[in-house]
């Protein structure tokens, strides 16, 4: 496969492995907390996506349930949460002593830091951040652009943020609004957070792009990065980086052409680039955005990036619509620049037609799964929505990260609902299997098996009701014990926003599915969550459930449970 | 207000007949009637119209977007009739919220209107500073035709000491009350219904009731309905004994003391049949029976009409008609009384073009049973709107009905940006 032809500077260039860093992953990965402490600095989990906390020792599936588990309080905050809240135990908060704190981020451009463990003695938040100065600065109206209304009605942070305990700070990228006189910008800004204050780390923020109207930033190449339009979806990913302290800021994009930045996490200097589609308009759907519900941007645990585009043309040389790609952070030594390479990739055979029928294989985030052994020891999971006039079989697809195969070159296929995903699957090795636990739309929660044979063709379990908007399951576990698989419902119909109806908070028994609880069973309402939004995922840890919504951040956990 | 009276039968009778026609209710093809889109919004200015619309007395339609505006978190505006020689069809923004300070945006429901041609309604998000939990405003027209209209806050939810939080339900004005509910936020975070009786110093708030004690109804769905003894009833989508919601009524204390709580129907008992998930406004006929709409349930799990009848301590049920993906289905808004005793109503999906209906329900010549549907207008989607999700207004002059679709239309939104239509019965 031939270079990127823009972003790649020297085919010559010696690729430079990025390392996971230490305290993000979860297998094959050690963490710097003491297991009975942990912490969630990432989107679900780790840079892989397993969604998996297997320190949890508080829940099980004997105490969960209605009669001992149910919401704890909540936090009323300013704007929706889309991002999954963070947690780091035992912090140093300043004149407010240690606590167990929560990270919150809005829509409206606000990061709350919250006592994790009671809202009664802590009413008020720990420290909070306003990113906006009304009228000038506001969060981006959706409605900026063409059909972005998807997010509704600000936008201003979407990507879950991550934390770097080695230095104390959380990275956001914020999206405001800024008028002065009669000239309107649009700006994405990087913000270095320190995590025991708010206020911003030396050198913070970093202009990602600041342009009037449709105008844009080139960063050096052909294709534009128009922040009018441009909506920052995935979470964050922190990997790690010889030459680089603190590691490597990973942010994807959608909103037409679908970008790829990375940034120097210790300077905030951009690093390198990586856009999916030359943007030349064509017959068909989409430029490659990058959204994967928020979690289309992975990295596995040798240090390669795997990202999943959404649809758009894909031509294998600049245009990556519909597509898996491995990307490797390669240093230019005569020039001491970094390119975003393409090593390898994935596209379904059905491409042409996903483009057609603006049919994203990237609504779904991949799951990068644990070596398995066998011949293809290294798996991706793979969902995305799927059509029968594109595939009569709609299908995950399941790709060895080794040698991903190009066009059609999924190891194998497994069975999905005839819509496909636009979600992000959990893993967890129970006694007994693995389970990869799957969120399509109007479908059960299913899980599949994984072993050194490769992944069951079929589901062999599923819950006993669907979700009509699909699902990103976490899991709760100790170990391989105890295992228990969390997922959102969100009932609106999908057109109606932001929706009104309470986002409903399951949990099933990791090895059979069965429901252990749900937030409509204890009677007289006293467990119902806030409003709901889309494609949130549940943070579970230290014995209780964090759950974002439109208006409030919702906590469960063992009861007393106050009506 | 009390309406002309629909046939009121023997409850046996009419049991009887419920029963032995089953889902088989009638749904009869559009009669002749002319349906036209009065204004199609667009993403740069302001869109998705999410509640109703209000007319003054020179009949202007008034309503609220949920999108778009000068800082794209919603508007309310108004829409004027066409102007003599022409047959377009004027629309202005009053007022442009905003997402910041405490005035409160996204509305959330639909206007009231009081005599002056003072507007009221809840916005669903901003107020106060801490809760940010919606905002009761009142937005006063200007003495000169022209000027700005002002907004005021009458009230920003705390949910604190028992107040409310989200209001999802238009305002209802009595005399100088104006009776509310909220969807969450009270003593059981359930919601609440309060009162505000607007003064020179800015009014008085109360809560009159907490929704979700023990087996009590939860989350309050469509706006509260008064009766002469000044009892509210309305519905909750959620508690009940089978916590599918129910029909509540709310009494006043004979002298002091809390307002009592009285659940009617509890929703979702048995096979569903009687519905569930009831949504939107009640309405009265002359005879104290109520009628609304359950937005699942019934014998295709998409809905139904009903009727509740009082009988000695106690209130009975009566399904009278049952929506279906071909009659439409999922209403998510309350009916309207025709004069002749038929009702008008929404579904939010359904009907050939699965899109949403404009139904009419006719009540039975004699005797009880189901009530006969006719279809008004079966939304297309792209040329006339798509998902309707709240209740016709029907002009007492000319009995048009107007009405709005939340999607469709065109206009650049996701979803496309919803419209106004008009139909000529």
């Amino acid at each position: 496969m031939g270079p990127h032809p823009i972003q790649e500077l020297s085919m010559r260039s010696p690729r430079i492995p990025i390392m996971v860093l230490l305290f993000l992953g979860s297998f094959g990965v050690v963490s710097p907390l003491p297991a009975q402490t942990p912490s969630v600095l990432t989107r679900q989990n780790d840079n892989q996506h397993t969604g998996q906390n297997l320190h949890e020792t508080i829940l099980t599936p004997t105490n969960v349930n209605s009669g001992s588990f149910g919401k704890v309080f909540s936090y009323p905050v300013d704007g929706q949460i889309w991002t999954q809240p963070l947690y780091v135990p035992n912090l140093n908060v300043g004149t407010k002593g240690n606590h167990n704190v929560i990270y919150v981020a809005t829509e409206n451009a606000k990061v709350y830091a919250l006592d994790a463990d009671s809202a009664k003695k802590n009413p008020n938040p720990l420290w909070f951040t306003d990113f906006l100065n009304p009228p000038n600065v506001l969060a981006v109206p959706c409605d900026i652009g063409a059909g972005l209304c998807q997010l509704f009605p600000l936008v201003g942070i979407t990507q879950t943020p991550v934390i770097n305990l080695a230095n104390n700070t959380m990275y956001v990228v914020v999206r405001t609004q800024e008028t002065a006189g009669t000239v309107v910008s649009y700006v994405e800004r990087l913000h270095a957070l320190d995590i025991t204050t708010g206020f911003e780390q030396p050198g913070s923020p970093a202009v990602i792009c600041s342009a009037v109207d449709d105008d844009g930033c080139s960063f050096g190449g052909p294709v534009t990065f128009v922040p009018k339009v441009k909506q920052g979806r995935p979470g964050l990913l922190l990997v790690s980086e010889p030459g680089f302290s603190q590691g490597v800021l990973i942010m994807g994009f959608a909103g037409a052409t679908g970008w790829l930045l990375a940034y120097d996490a210790s300077t905030l200097q951009l690093v390198a680039t990586f856009y999916a589609s030359d943007g030349i308009t064509r017959s068909g759907h989409g430029y490659g955005g990058i959204w994967g519900a928020g979690g289309a941007v992975t990295a596995d645990s040798a240090g390669n990036l795997y990202v999943v585009t959404g649809d758009g043309y894909y031509d294998g040389v600049i245009n990556w619509g519909d597509s898996l790609i491995k990307l490797v952070l390669t240093l230019n030594s005569a020039t001491g620049t970094y390119s975003l390479v393409p090593a390898d990739y994935f596209t379904p055979s059905d491409e042409a037609c996903r483009f057609t029928n603006g049919l994203d294989l990237g609504s779904a985030g991949p799951l990068i799964l644990p070596a398995q052994g066998g011949a293809a020891p290294d798996l991706i999971f793979q969902g995305g929505k799927a059509l029968s006039l594109c595939d009569p079989t709609p299908s995950i697809y399941i790709v060895n990260r080794d040698n991903m195969g190009h066009v059609g070159g999924q190891v194998s296929l497994s069975g999905t609902a005839s819509a496909g995903s636009e979600s992000s699957p959990a893993y967890w090795a129970s006694a007994t299997a693995n389970y990869i636990y799957n969120g399509a739309d109007s479908d059960p929660i299913r899980a599949y098996t994984v072993s050194s044979s490769g992944v069951s063709a079929a589901s062999v379990l599923q819950t006993g009701n669907t979700f009509l908007n699909g699902s990103s399951p976490a899991v709760s576990a100790n170990g391989n014990s105890n295992g228990i698989v969390w997922a959102l419902d969100r009932i609106d119909n999908s057109d109606i926003l932001p929706g009104v109806q309470p986002i409903v908070l399951h949990a099933y028994n990791g090895t059979n599915l069965t429901e252990l609880y749900n937030t409509t069973q204890a009677a007289s309402g006293r467990d119902t969550a806030g409003p709901s939004v889309k494609f949130q995922v549940p943070t579970v840890v230290n014995g209780k459930v964090y759950v974002g919504t439109q208006s409030e951040l919702d906590v469960y956990g063992l009861c007393p449970c106050p009506q | 207000m009390l309406r002309s009276v629909p046939n009121l039968s023997q409850a046996f009778a009419r049991l009887t007949l419920v029963f032995l026609l089953g889902v088989f209710a009638l749904s009869l093809p559009a009669t002749a009637q002319t349906e036209s889109t009065i204004y199609s919004f667009t993403q740069h200015e302001s869109f998705w119209p999410e509640g109703g619309l209000v007319e003054d007395a020179g009949g202007n339609l008034y309503g609220t977007t949920v999108g778009g505006g000068t800082y794209g978190t919603g508007t309310v505006y108004e829409l004027s009739p066409p102007a003599k020689g022409s047959t377009t069809w004027k629309q202005t923004v009053l007022y442009n919220f905003q997402p910041w300070g405490t005035t409160g945006y996204t509305p959330s429901s639909e206007l009231a209107i009081d005599t002056k041609g003072d507007l009221f309604g809840v916005t669903w998000a901003g107020g106060d500073a801490r809760c940010h939990c919606g905002v009761l405003y009142e937005l006063v027209p200007p003495a000169k035709a022209g000027a700005a209209w002002t907004h005021l806050v009458l009230h920003a939810f705390t949910n604190t000491a028992n107040d409310g939080r989200l209001p999802n339900a238009p305002p209802v004005l009595s005399s100088s009350t104006i009776y509310g509910v909220t969807q969450q936020g009270g003593q059981y975070d359930s919601g609440i219904v309060y009162k505000f009786v607007p003064g020179k110093s800015g009014g008085t708030y109360s809560v009159l009731y907490s929704f979700g004690g023990n087996g009590d109804a939860n989350w309050p769905n469509g706006p509260v309905l008064l009766d002469s003894s000044g009892s509210l009833y309305g519905v909750t989508s959620l508690g009940g004994a089978f916590n599918s919601g129910a029909v509540y009524k709310l009494s006043p204390p004979q002298s002091s003391g809390p307002w009592t709580e009285f659940v009617l129907f509890p929703f979702g008992g048995g096979s569903q049949s009687s519905g569930i998930t009831p949504v939107g406004n009640l309405l009265f006929d002359s005879l104290g029976n109520l009628y609304g709409v359950a937005e699942s349930g019934g014998a295709s799990q998409l809905g139904v009409a009903y009727e509740l009848s009082p009988t000695t301590g106690s209130w009975t049920q009566y399904v009278l008609f049952n929506f279906s993906k071909t009659a439409g289905s999922a209403p998510l808004a309350g009916m309207t009384w025709n004069p002749n005793g038929s009702l008008y109503g929404t579904t939010s999906a359904g009907g050939s073009h699965t899109h949403g209906t404009v139904f009419q329900l006719t009540p039975p010549t004699s005797g009880g049973g189901l009530w006969t549907e006719t279809l008004l207008q079966q939304f297309t989607y792209a040329n006339n709107g798509g998902l309707p999700s709240a209740r016709v207004l029907r002009d007492a002059t000319t009995g048009y009905l107007y009405g709005t679709t939340y999607n469709g239309g065109g206009g650049g939104c996701d979803g496309d940006c919803g419209v106004d239509y008009q139909i000529i019965p």
